[in-house]
């Protein structure tokens, strides 16, 4: 199993902290983080393997997005996953796949209900009727995931990951990536042990840690939940270290 | 003293000129370390979109990974089309650098002409100066307390006159000549002072380079000066109202031009130049180090400039 953390403030310091405690995965909410794309290119210089995980709310123009998204993974070297939340099921569909469109670094051309792209105006000169988003990302296939109330019925008809939120089934097939609201880190770590071994085990765990020992949490699960999760049961002996 | 930076990063791989694009943008961190190191001022970015070369189309993104690779270089958009970008996506970028790398961020504005890139974010090109406008007004409300700062650049006197007035600098090319800009920039501080305003920064583009003095070298600088841009300009600029690459006359009298007013010169040469931009007002050059057709040798540029340029300034 995978663990990723939401990231708070100073984003740059608290990414290099999770990446040294062995997270997989750093979260940018555009909720929490003014321009998480802006922000993400930042921390790439400060982290050398943490994949930088974007979330971003649908309804942009998807050229303007696939853009900022393909520079942020250049800057990283290759680490972005971007994920894109909506509540309109539309809106949501021709927003991924216009990124996929624009991922693809070949030209294309988009009709749709939200996006005619290029826009064909009569009052532009242009040559030929579709449009090649350029530079290429530097991941062959940038990940785009979907999250929000959305985002299920979306990643399942594209064979893509949705990030599941608290008490939402995690999707059959593909990557299971579960975001909650709250895991219970507080107190005993066994329970936090139970939840992740359980049957709904996800693939990706997203955890949001908030609270005054925050740090001593992240800690914990660095040293304590990570470990333990990773296989079914440990070798002997490394009990000592549980704490 | 006149801020000395460097410019212009594009993260091209042109057919003259070819380059991993992944590894120009991992470069590009390396570069600012390197100019961060040698006490350069900035490093500066410019924007196309949907072009072959790979052309960098997101600038606030690619500034963010030279502030986080870096802890006092300046960044700068030089320019930034501001008309193609959602002013409130531009706001929030532009608090994120401020949180991030506070103070370190000069955003030079142009209003982009291509309308192949106005089709492809759904932009009417006619409107572009209507939405600079409207941009600046969005910008300057957001970042009241604290933002990139704007330069206004190009040299459309209509907007050179409004940033004035709202005390925002000025991001001049590298075309101008030495009248042009004292012309410029007296026009501008009076357009500031009849609104109650100061003008602010004043940044100017220069094509420069620095020699040991030799004849080789001379030519060597002058060969690249020429080549620089010509594939750029054989596709984009308008001579005579044909393509430049069908007009390859007048394109090449036009690099004829761009290398006969470039400044290249042994130090003392440069120091010159600059002082000299210093008493017209100009608070920061940018020397146009790094284009493709220089690539293997813009480090050692940006050294000459910082060993032997930027001390006689002092």
């Amino acid at each position: 199993m995978r663990f990723g953390v939401v990231l708070q403030a100073p984003w740059a310091d608290e990414a290099a902290r999770a990446e040294a405690l062995g997270f997989d995965l750093v979260w940018l909410d555009e909720r929490d983080v003014p321009a998480p794309l802006v922000v993400a290119a930042g921390i790439a210089p400060r982290t050398r393997g943490v994949r930088l995980a974007v979330c971003v709310d649908g309804g942009p123009h998807p050229v303007a997005l696939a853009e900022d998204a393909i520079t942020a993974d250049l800057a990283s070297g290759g680490r972005l996953v971007l994920v894109v939340r909506g509540d309109d099921e539309d809106l949501l569909a021709e927003t991924v796949d216009v990124l996929h469109l624009a991922f693809a670094a070949r030209p294309f051309r988009h009709d749709g209900v939200h996006w005619r792209i290029p826009a064909g105006l009569p009052e532009h000169d242009v040559d030929g009727t579709r449009l090649r988003v350029s530079p290429a990302p530097a991941q062959l296939e940038l990940p785009v995931w979907t999250a929000g109330p959305a985002g299920a019925a979306v990643a399942r008809d594209r064979g893509i990951a949705h990030v599941a939120g608290h008490g939402e089934p995690l999707q059959a097939g593909g990557l299971r990536a579960r975001r909650p609201k709250r895991y219970a880190t507080d107190g005993d770590p066994r329970y936090l042990v139970d939840t992740l071994r359980g049957e709904d085990a996800p693939d990706l765990a997203v955890l949001d840690v908030t609270g005054a020992n925050r740090a001593e949490q992240l800690r914990v699960i660095a040293t304590q939940l990570r470990p333990r999760v990773q296989l079914d049961a440990l070798p002997p002996g490394l009990e000592a270290y549980w704490g | 003293m006149i801020d000395v930076g460097v410019g212009l990063w594009a993260m091209r791989s042109t057919a003259g000129s070819p380059a991993n694009v992944p590894a120009l943008h991992l470069d590009l961190q390396a570069d600012a370390r390197f100019a961060e190191a040698l006490g350069l001022h900035s490093l500066w970015l410019c924007e196309h979109h949907f072009w072959y070369d790979g052309w960098c189309p997101s600038l606030l993104v690619a500034a963010a990974a030279v502030l986080g690779a870096t802890t006092r270089l300046h960044v700068g958009t030089g320019v930034f089309l501001l008309p193609l970008h959602d002013p409130a996506r531009v706001a929030a970028a532009g608090l994120a650098l401020e949180q991030m790398a506070p103070g370190r961020t000069e955003l030079g504005v142009g209003l982009g002409y291509r309308d192949a890139e106005f089709d492809g974010h759904g932009v009417s090109r006619r409107l572009r100066g209507r939405r600079a406008d409207a941009a600046l007004d969005h910008l300057g409300a957001a970042w009241a307390d604290g933002g990139p700062r704007l330069l206004v650049g190009g040299i459309a006197e209509r907007s050179l006159r409004r940033g004035a007035e709202h005390g925002l600098g000025l991001f001049l090319p590298s075309s101008m000549t030495r009248d042009q800009v004292r012309r410029t920039i007296d026009r501008a501080r009076e357009s500031a002072a009849a609104a109650g305003a100061r003008l602010g920064r004043v940044g100017m583009l220069a094509n420069a380079w620095v020699t040991d003095g030799s004849a080789v070298e001379e030519r060597l600088a002058r060969d690249r000066i020429r080549a620089q841009a010509r594939e750029y300009g054989g596709a984009w600029w308008r001579l005579d109202g044909r393509v430049g690459f069908d007009a390859p006359d007048l394109l090449d009298a036009q690099m004829e031009r761009n290398e006969a007013t470039a400044v290249v010169g042994p130090p003392e040469v440069l120091v010159a130049h600059l002082r000299d931009l210093e008493t017209l007002g100009v608070d920061l050059a940018v020397l146009h180090v790094a284009s493709e057709e220089s690539r293997p040798v813009h480090r050692e540029a940006m050294a000459r400039i910082a060993h032997d340029v930027l001390p006689a300034l002092r």
